[in-house]
């Protein structure tokens, strides 16, 4: 009812209650003026005796008129409050009615709602939020090989001593280093040992992080620099929960770490730890200053700049930095980069994350189409319902009143289905070793959550209220008749596009999986440089097990010999460095007597290796020889360099050209020369997708390096190469375990995770999309047949055949299709923009082979459905068609 | 019932009261009613007759009177008033609270008998 009318309705009420009143009141006067008038008392007299009987007529007309308005309010709204009940029980009625489709709805809008949520707020957690730490935006990481502290030397050994604190001074409060690699120790205190991952890290760590913990307290650098017998340490929530089961008591408490007693001061919390996967936090060495690197271990570095800094004059100061250090090392070694904390641990998941985030985007949309289009149906279905009920007398209000109902009911069954699938979704995630930052502190975001509720909720609502507002206009006669039910009229077209808008999205999401696909496809087939079926396991250097170099030389020797001496090893050896596994880029320049100097960017990796490696590793030997035991320490220095440091100092592929030419530091002028023996294949340290670089080998015996990882390559089962070596290590090293036990192919697809993942995920993208488009064009098609039947009819009557009219409804069906088609082409051309090519290996976004067999991966989907719908007419009886309408 | 009932008992609440005690008797007009009621208080108690509406549609929308158009003796359009089932569950109650209320007046002003 418009506005309009209810004010003259309420000023009508009011005005005939009024009346009623002194209606009432002066009949009353007139009685009793006629009483009196009766007992003889003159009419003047009477009157006035009357009136004065009855009282102030003003204030009793005035008190009464309030309580008839009063009670005439409480009866409209206990009238609307019984017609609300009633609208939302009878929804509830009708929606039982159909559980079907109740329930289809209830479930497409919760998945939809419930996806959305924790898609957002996956990317919420890993990119925006803010690193728990104090002040993060001025907490900066410094990534390098460079690892001078004053007063120490670097490593590999140069003899300049270069010293960047002071430069660091002027931009930071402090700098702090930490090992991002933790690695296994044994820890105990009163019972079973157990293995943890252990950092060391220097003794303002947690004082520039700004550390928040959860029980006690972080060590600083005055617990670092006191009594040695009472080393501070600090242990993570997680082993603390499984080990200690989180008593409180653990602060304070001592522990063994590898034998050495330590003190345990406090517990970090699991969702604001660096690094993300350590157990247990040490000090290292005893002072910033004399730390001593053994082998391959490496460092990096946090600083947290001055206070008073704001973002910008960080960002410069960042670049400043930056480039200081390129002019400090004067191209003597490879520049640290120099990153806010945040970028650095969160960056590289960026891009995936975002692609992930669009595809799960596309998929609801198509999602929420179908429910639309279902939504539709059904209120095309109830058209003529609702035209019943306004002819009724059902008003505009009432009418939508109901429809809202039914909807508010449907939006309530989706919202429990989406919190429920958020919330365990959450916790699956949170709970897999998806490699992606900072998951543990993955949490359900409710904002996001709820903008979802709100977003789907108002399309429940809009697309329930449409019969209802159609309905409810004056020209309801039309509705009644034929046209409701003949298939005419607005409500199909809305669907058509619906399936259209279906069909584009789903070719971008089937061209993005065939894209990832192929990417991932690529990356299997690339000649990594090194045999996949190679054992690999490392050990740990770092523990003192032994003082001197020349004793972890002798181990690494025996352990090679003893295990090539065995029947099911083919070949092995030790290195400083293995492909795939966690490193150091330690880079420099060399420069080869009698060639040219080598270009600014020839950053040379260098590792120092037992004679068999490469072969166990089986990186291919295109020229000359392998180390030899001759290659020891006291005999002449060789080096062996590979495919691309030929290519980059001799100018040419031909890998003979390199032997025995002489190599030098490319920094010192009179250092080490080292004669070349021989020429290896160009390995992929970094993976597949990494481009191979010069390199140059060194024998272990030769260098002042602690090999640490082993390759051995098994000559049957790899099962009892794995006893043998760790009997044999037990032997000659009890207290040193192995660890990192794996093949290459294994750690090959650990690094292939993302794209491997990526691909998978897309692909279910991919089909989900078709299937639902192909449903959707299934359906349309279905309809579009019911809805003609009579006039179908009509024309098997009067002659055509079942098979020219299928024919007609696939041309139909198809012209869709196509449109579909042309214009998901259009949306992927506008899409793959979007793409990070990052992401993708091998395949270009516009490559023509992909889009054609998506295309037709996508028509051919969906034509079965558009075909199966057209089948239907066949069946079609005639008269029953015409006897349908 | 013998509850005891505080001194809530109004001059709304008597009239309340009375009115329904003669509707008892069968449905009346507003003005029957003021009569009945002045006639069976022997002219003892004075009420302004225009409360008496108030307190009808007070009545009214409690559910204790029903109302209804009818004609009076000199074929006037009335509204004609009746006791409800309610209602005279209400004077039930009222009728024992009023004993009490009075009984109780009656022993602070020192009053004997009732």
């Amino acid at each position: 009812m418009g506005w309009r009318r209810w004010l003259s309705a309420r000023w009508e009420e009011r005005h005939s209650a009024e009346r009623r009143i002194q209606q009432e009141m002066l009949t009353h006067l007139e009685e009793a003026a006629d009483d009196l008038e009766r007992t003889g008392v003159p009419p003047e007299r009477a009157r006035a005796q009357a009136r004065e009987r009855f009282g102030s007529l003003e204030q009793h007309f005035r008190e009464a008129r309030r309580v008839r308005v009063r009670a005439l309010r409480r009866a409209r709204r206990s009238e609307r409050t019984h017609g609300l009940l009633h609208d939302v029980r009878f929804a509830w009625r009708s929606l039982r009615a159909r559980p079907r489709f109740a329930l289809a709805a209830a479930l497409m809008l919760g998945a939809g709602i419930g996806t959305a949520t924790l898609l957002s707020s996956i990317v919420d957690t890993v990119l925006f939020r803010p690193l728990p730490f104090a002040d993060p935006e001025h907490l900066v990481h410094l990534r390098g090989p460079y690892l001078t502290l004053a007063g120490g030397r670097p490593f590999p050994s140069t003899d300049e001593q270069l010293d960047w604190r002071p430069r660091i001074a002027q931009a930071f409060e402090d700098v702090a280093a930490y090992h991002p690699m933790p690695y296994s120790v044994n820890l105990s205190n009163r019972g079973e040992p157990v293995e943890a991952g252990l950092t060391e890290v220097t003794g303002n760590f947690f004082s520039v992080l700004g550390q928040r913990m959860l029980l006690g307290r972080y060590f600083t650098s005055s617990d670092a620099a006191g009594d040695p017998a009472t080393r501070p340490a600090v242990v993570g929530e997680r082993l603390w929960r499984s080990h200690w089961g989180a008593d409180p008591a653990v602060v304070g408490a001592e522990i063994l770490v590898d034998g050495r007693p330590h003190r345990v001061l406090g517990v970090v919390p699991m969702t604001a730890q660096l690094p993300a996967s350590v157990d247990v936090w040490v000090v290292m060495g005893e002072s910033w200053d004399t730390t001593y690197v053994h082998g391959a271990r490496y460092f990096r570095f946090v600083g947290r700049l001055r206070a008073d800094a704001a973002p910008e004059v960080v960002e410069a100061d960042l670049r400043g930095l930056q480039a200081d250090f390129e002019t400090l090392l004067d191209g003597r070694e490879r520049p640290m980069s120099v990153n806010r904390l945040h970028t650095d641990l969160v960056g590289s998941a960026s891009a995936p994350l975002w692609l992930l985030l669009g595809g799960i985007g596309l998929l609801l949309l198509i999602a929420m189409a179908n429910l639309a289009s279902y939504l539709l149906v059904r209120s095309r279905a109830r058209h003529s319902e609702y035209c019943v009920r306004a002819a009724l007398g059902a008003g505009r209000r009432r009418l939508l009143q109901q429809s809202l109902a039914e909807s508010a009911l449907l939006s309530a069954g989706g919202l429990a289905v989406a919190s429920l699938l958020a919330s365990w979704a959450v916790g699956l995630v949170r709970s897999s070793d998806l490699p992606l930052p900072r998951l543990e502190s993955l949490s359900v975001d409710w904002r996001l959550f709820s903008i979802g509720l709100v977003v789907s909720c108002a399309c429940a609502v809009l697309f329930g209220l449409g019969p209802a507002l159609y309905a409810s206009r004056p020209n309801v006669a039309a509705g009644l008749g034929g046209d409701a039910r003949s298939g005419r009229g607005g409500l199909h077209r809305p669907r058509e596009i619906l399936v259209i808008g279906q069909i584009a999205l789903a070719v971008v999401l089937a061209g993005g999986a065939g894209l990832l696909g192929r990417s991932y496809a690529e990356l299997r087939l690339v000649d990594n440089g090194f045999r996949s079926d190679v054992l690999t396991f490392a050990t740990r250097l770092d523990d003192g097990t032994f003082e001197q170099l020349s004793d972890a030389h002798a181990f690494a020797h025996t352990l090679v010999d003893r295990l090539r001496a065995l029947p099911t090893v083919a070949e092995v050896g030790a290195s400083t460095l293995l492909p795939l596994a966690p490193r150091n880029n330690f880079a420099i320049r060399y420069r080869v007597d009698g060639q040219p100097e080598p270009p600014d960017d020839a950053w040379t990796a260098f590792s120092a290796m037992t004679p068999g490696f490469a072969d166990a590793l089986g990186v291919r030997l295109l020229a000359g020889r392998d180390f030899t035991a001759d290659d020891r320490e006291g005999a002449s220095p060789v080096a062996i360099v590979n495919r691309s440091f030929v290519q980059i100092h001799f100018g040419t592929r031909d890998p003979a050209a390199a032997l025995d030419a002489t190599l030098r530091e490319a920094a010192s002028d009179d250092g080490p020369a080292f004669r070349i023996v021989g020429v290896l294949d160009d390995l992929r340290r970094g993976g597949p997708d990494e481009s191979t670089g010069p390199e140059v080998f060194f024998p272990l015996a030769q260098r002042r390096q602690r090999a640490e990882f082993f390759a051995v390559r098994p000559n049957g089962d790899p099962a009892t190469v794995v006893t043998a070596a760790r009997t044999i290590a037990a032997e000659l090293a009890p207290t040193l375990p192995l660890h990192d036990l794996r093949t290459m192919e294994q750690r090959l697809h650990r690094t292939l995770t993302q794209p491997r993942v990526l691909a998978w995920l897309f692909r279910a993208f991919g089909a989900a999309s078709v299937l639902l488009a192909s449903f959707g064009l299934y359906a349309v098609v279905t309809y579009w047949v019911a809805a003609r039947r009579h006039e179908i009819g009509v024309r098997m009557a009067v002659g055509a055949t079942g098979g020219r009219l299928c024919l007609r409804l696939v041309a139909e069906g198809s012209a869709r299709l196509g449109a579909g088609l042309l214009l998901g082409l259009l949306a992927y051309f506008l899409a793959v923009r979007a793409i990070d090519t990052s992401l993708l290996f091998g395949v270009g976004v516009y490559d023509p082979g992909t889009l054609a067999a998506v295309l037709g991966a996508v028509g051919a989907a969906t034509m079965i459905g558009v075909a199966g719908a057209a089948r239907r007419v066949v069946r079609l009886d005639p008269v029953e068609a015409l006897r349908s309408d | 019932m013998g509850k005891k009932q505080s001194s809530t008992v109004s001059l709304r609440g008597t009239l309340d009261l009375m009115v329904l005690g003669v509707l008892t008797d069968g449905p009346q007009h507003g003005y029957a009613i003021a009569r009945t009621i002045h006639e069976r208080a022997d002219e003892e108690i004075e009420v302004e007759e225009g409360s008496l509406y108030p307190a009808l549609y007070r009545m009214e929308e409690r559910g204790w009177v029903r109302a209804s158009w009818g004609r009076n003796d000199n074929n006037r359009r009335v509204r004609v008033y009746t006791i409800t089932a309610a209602g005279r569950r209400h004077l039930e109650h009222e009728r024992e609270a009023w004993v009490g209320f009075s009984r109780a007046v009656a022993k602070v002003v020192g009053l004997r008998g009732g």
